[in-house]
């Protein structure tokens, strides 16, 4: 039972992310000098991609004792991926926006990183979970 | 150094070059426009 809270935790908060990212920065967004019509942004599209692999692979992979520590290791990747990304993104934003650092705690990305590092710790307890013998 | 190199399996070395590269390309495309 333990397992299935566990796998109930990370795929909300897996699914939450992805529907933030969605919300946030869709990656289709319209083109300012033809409007009506969207264009493709890949950095966005990497923002959508990541927490995509993180619902679906990442889930099919901790659903099994076997194949566990390669969803341990991917959720980690995604979540050190995010991080830094998430980290970039905010710096970009003061420096070209002129937000002061004190108020960087607030209107950065911090409480994103934040939930992405839950995501992580989530999927560490169920690693954890599985050396223990669970099933 | 042979040695060092066969202390992990062919899976963790492809596995890592593999992360590597994808870490740089997606560094490389990466564009945050404000």
């Amino acid at each position: 039972m333990k397992k299935y809270s566990l796998l109930s935790a990370l795929l909300l908060l897996s699914v939450c992310g992805l529907l933030l990212h969605l919300r946030i920065h869709y990656f289709m967004i319209s083109d300012k000098m033809q409007p009506g019509i969207s264009v493709f942004d890949p950095t966005r599209f990497l923002a959508f991609i990541f927490p995509l692999l993180d619902v679906v692979v990442v889930t099919i992979l901790f659903l099994s004792r076997k194949t566990a520590a390669y969803g341990y290791l991917l959720n980690g990747l995604i979540v050190i991926y995010g991080t830094i990304f998430m980290t970039h993104f905010s710096l970009a934003e003061m420096v070209s926006k002129a937000i002061p650092l004190s108020q960087m705690p607030l209107k950065s990305t911090l409480p994103d990183i934040g939930i992405a590092w839950a995501d992580f710790f989530v999927g560490k307890a169920l690693y954890d979970y599985y050396l223990k013998g669970g099933v | 150094m042979i040695q060092y190199f066969l202390r992990y399996k062919p899976g963790w070395w492809v596995l890592h070059v593999a992360a590597v590269a994808i870490t740089y390309y997606i560094g490389h495309m990466v564009r945050f426009p404000f």
